[in-house]
């Protein structure tokens, strides 16, 4: 059994239940209501002319959180976008969102497309819009002059429709064909020239997009510099400052339809506005567009087509030449073949050898320069004699003319004498006829009693060198850091001089020793011995004592007698200096004396 | 069993006997082939006995003279030109190179003065190298006595001018020694053996020919494009393709 119970609600609970239960009504009904759409502001356009593709998502307040996949825009190129845009709107309270993606696109050449629908994925539901056909017709730009109503010309554009109608038949670019039907091979030119309405403020004129073509080779003739030159020209009563921008000369490589794709400008237009200066004017960027231009290039007659026929068209002349007209059999000669004339000259293949001809091919080349085409032929005669190089055939097709003609070479007579013997010619000769020329000169062969094997190793592999190197390296761095201690080492400079020190001090004595009172040279006799003591052991001369004295000579190798002696001396002079004895003193001898005990001392 | 040991060792006293004995009468027959007029048999047995003896001098100048008399003047010239590495102030081997290549000195001839060259080519790498290494030697030895000795000393001043003079003698030789180094790096360079060579701008018999290097001209290899092709220096005009049989290692 089961109980119920009943509750009761408070009248706060009961409205905000209704509340709730109208939410979810209202975001049921929002679910439903989605709308997916595409959107073109014209299906008839112009070739070149930009259009708008719209994609818009309206929803009822909820927000996308996948945009739409955009469709294939079929062979139209999008030259902007895609921009994203949202919109949010309230009427009678209901809210609406509008989310928009946009693209800018052009068709390139006349005829019909298809954008293909896009799609939109929303809570496992797929949204898909209708596909949009586009015409697109080869339209002149209204206001231009009668005689030019049938050439290709686009309209200029800018960034305002406003700015778009006033340049209308004002300002354009104008494709000129000199051979619209050319042959294959047969070069022509297309030129595209700026028309100007004297009354238009331009400001400037640049390339925006070049010229390229499928089956064709492009040569750039001639491109608009900075400096403009404007000749004047009227067509039906109206005025145009008319400029050439650019030329080309293109040769079709192949038969059928040869397009040429846009080429394009931008122009700056004056707005009239100027700064405080009078100096700045940004201007306005216009596009000058031109549409692309079909050429049908002919196929060369099969009919009358000679054999040997390389697919050189032009109008071209034939000479040859040799680089000498004797030479010996081991010789080569250079034949020089010139082709010269109007046509595309780089392009002309080289003609084969005539037949029946005494020569052997070793190499040819070829170059061009300027409208000649020179080929170069390496031939080595094949006998002595009075030889001739028969004519070269060379079949070309005149487009002028729509026929083929065979140019021809005059013969070239070659004297070739038998060669002389060179190290090629030793190789030919056979050992029987060549004894005399070779056996004299060439020395025999040794007499080998036993062969050397092995094979040597290189010096430069031997590591003993590299480590007699090294040792001396080392050698020379251990001396110089010796030397370069013994240099900046106060102690041991000090140590060094003693001796030097000394010897010059003994030297200065004797010299003075009769001018000098006997004191004063026994004082000095006794500063000498302390400072070649304290220099040589690197102490200080006034701390100096007796004891000391005595423990440093006997530490440093000096005998005890010779010490002994040595402090006596030292004793002596001491009590001459203080107590004067002219008839005792032989201090020049004592100087001797000195000098002999302290040799003794090690350094 | 000590009859077995006994014979074994018997057997390997004599094993050098047997070898000296073979490779006197391969000589013996080089030689009577040569006498014969027989040159390509006399070069056979020459390049035999060469396989054992790769840097005896006597054996490439034997054999490229039996070349020369067979008419493979690029192959004798290859022989010559490898002796002449390892011997180069060998008059009969000058002689016999002026006599097939006249211009082979220009052929080798690193430098634009020719006196240069003849230095150069006057002693071997090793030569010059001993040489430089000598010198660097005394440099570093009389440096070191220099600075041992006393500072205001008159030996210290002649060791010193010594010392100076061994670097300026090792600085001078030892470019000499580097370049011979460099240029005698087996398989660097090589020779052009085939009379009628062709260098080509690609890798193929098809290839517009560059230069035709005459027989005897030495080059310097680059790279191995294939087991068929070379890659060489040409000089000034940069570099082209050579097929491999058209030439031959130094």
């Amino acid at each position: 059994m089961i109980h119920l119970r009943h509750r009761h609600h408070s009248p706060l609970t009961l409205a905000a239940l209704l509340g709730m239960s109208l939410l979810f009504c209202i975001s049921a009904a929002a679910q439903d209501d989605i709308r997916f759409q595409a959107q073109v502001e014209q299906q008839t356009v112009a070739i070149g002319e930009p259009f708008t593709y719209r994609l818009v998502v309206l929803t009822s307040g909820r927000s996308l959180e996948r945009h739409p996949t955009p469709p294939d825009f079929g062979g139209l190129e999008v030259i902007g976008g895609p921009a994203l845009s949202s919109r949010a709107n309230i009427i009678n309270g209901r809210a609406t969102t509008e989310n928009a993606l946009q693209w800018t696109l052009r068709a390139p050449l006349e005829g019909n497309y298809t954008i293909s629908p896009a799609r939109l994925q929303i809570d496992s539901r797929e949204f898909i819009t209708q596909p949009i056909a586009i015409k697109v017709v080869a339209r002149a730009p209204s206001g231009l002059p009668g005689s030019l109503q049938d050439d290709p010309i686009l309209s200029a554009r800018g960034n305002h429709p406003q700015l778009n109608r006033q340049l209308e038949g004002r300002l354009f670019l104008r494709p000129v064909i000199d051979n619209p039907r050319p042959y294959v091979s047969q070069p022509f030119t297309v030129s595209y020239h700026v028309y100007v309405d004297p009354q238009l403020p331009i400001q400037s004129l640049d390339y925006r997009q070049q010229v390229q073509v499928e089956g064709g080779l492009v040569e750039e003739l001639f491109l608009l510099s900075q400096q403009v030159n404007f000749n004047q020209e009227s067509y039906d009563g109206r005025i145009f400052n008319v400029a050439r921008a650019a030329e080309y000369r293109i040769t079709p490589t192949r038969a059928g339809e040869l397009v040429i794709d846009r080429f394009a400008m931008l122009a700056g237009i004056s707005n009239g506005r100027r700064d405080l200066f009078a100096m700045l004017d940004p201007g306005m960027a216009v596009e000058l567009p031109t549409m692309p231009l079909r050429i049908e290039v002919r196929p060369l007659p099969t009919e009358g087509r000679p054999t040997g026929f390389t697919g050189t068209v032009g109008r071209y002349r034939l000479s040859a030449g040799a680089d000498r007209d004797s030479l010996s059999q081991h010789e080569l000669l250079t034949l020089k073949l010139t082709l010269e004339g109007e046509g595309p000259i780089g392009l002309a293949g080289a003609p084969p050898l005539p037949t029946g001809v005494d020569f052997e091919l070793i190499d040819q080349a070829q170059e061009t320069h300027g409208q000649s085409r020179v080929f170069h032929f390496s031939l080595r005669p094949l006998r002595p004699g009075s030889l001739t190089i028969p004519p070269f055939s060379y079949p070309v097709f005149d487009p002028e003319a729509e026929r083929y003609e065979i140019l021809r070479t005059d013969p070239i007579p070659i004297t070739v004498t038998p060669g002389e013997r060179t190290a090629d010619t030793i190789i030919t000769v056979t050992p029987a006829a060549d004894e005399n020329f070779k056996k004299p000169r060439l020395h025999p062969v040794r007499v080998i009693e036993r062969t050397r094997a092995g094979q040597p190793r290189p010096l430069a592999h031997l590591p003993l060198l590299w480590a007699l190197h090294g040792a001396g390296v080392g050698a020379l761095l251990l001396a110089w850091r010796r030397d370069h201690t013994r240099l900046t080492d106060p102690a041991a400079l000090r140590r060094n001089q003693a001796r030097r020190t000394l010897t010059r001090r003994l030297r200065a004595l004797r010299q003075q020793a009769s001018a000098l009172q006997t004191a004063e040279a026994a004082g000095a006799l006794e500063q000498a011995v302390r400072g070649f003591i304290a220099d040589r052991f690197n102490v200080a001369p006034d701390g100096l004592t007796r004891p000391r004295i005595e423990q440093l000579l006997a530490d440093n190798g000096l005998s005890s007698e010779s010490t002994a002696r040595l402090l006596t001396l030292l004793d002596a002079c001491g009590a001459l200096r203080y107590a004067p004895r002219e008839s005792d003193a032989n201090l020049t001898g004592w100087c001797d004396e000195i000098e002999t005990l302290l040799w003794g001392v090690r350094p | 069993m000590r009859r077995l040991i006994l014979g074994a060792l018997l057997i390997l006293a004599a094993g050098p006997a047997f070898a000296a004995e073979s490779e006197a009468a391969l000589l013996e027959r080089a030689q009577l082939a040569f006498a014969e007029g027989r040159y390509g048999e006399a070069a056979d047995v020459y390049g035999a006995l060469l396989d054992g003896a790769p840097a005896d001098i006597d054996l490439m100048f034997n054999q490229g003279t039996a070349w020369a008399h067979q008419g493979e003047l690029g192959l004798a010239l290859w022989r010559y030109h490898q002796a002449l590495r390892h011997d180069p102030r060998d008059r009969a081997l000058h002689h016999n190179l002026k006599v097939i290549d006249p211009d082979y000195r220009q052929k080798l001839a690193l430098s634009p003065l020719p006196p240069l060259d003849r230095l150069y080519y006057f002693l071997t790498g090793d030569e010059w190298l001993t040489l430089a290494s000598a010198a660097a030697l005394a440099a570093m030895a009389a440096g070191t006595l220099a600075l041992l000795s006393a500072r205001d000393g008159r030996a210290r001043a002649r060791l010193r001018t010594l010392a100076l003079g061994c670097v300026l003698a090792s600085l001078m030789t030892l470019p000499f020694a580097a370049t011979h180094y460099v240029q005698d790096f087996p398989g660097r360079r090589a020779i052009i053996t085939h009379e009628k060579a062709v260098v080509r701008a690609g890798p193929s018999e098809n290839s517009l020919q560059t230069w035709s290097p005459a027989l005897g001209t030495i080059v310097r290899i680059r790279d191995k494009h294939s087991s068929d092709w070379l890659l060489i220096d040409i000089g000034n005009q940069g570099t082209g393709y050579i097929s491999a049989n058209q030439l031959r290692r130094l």
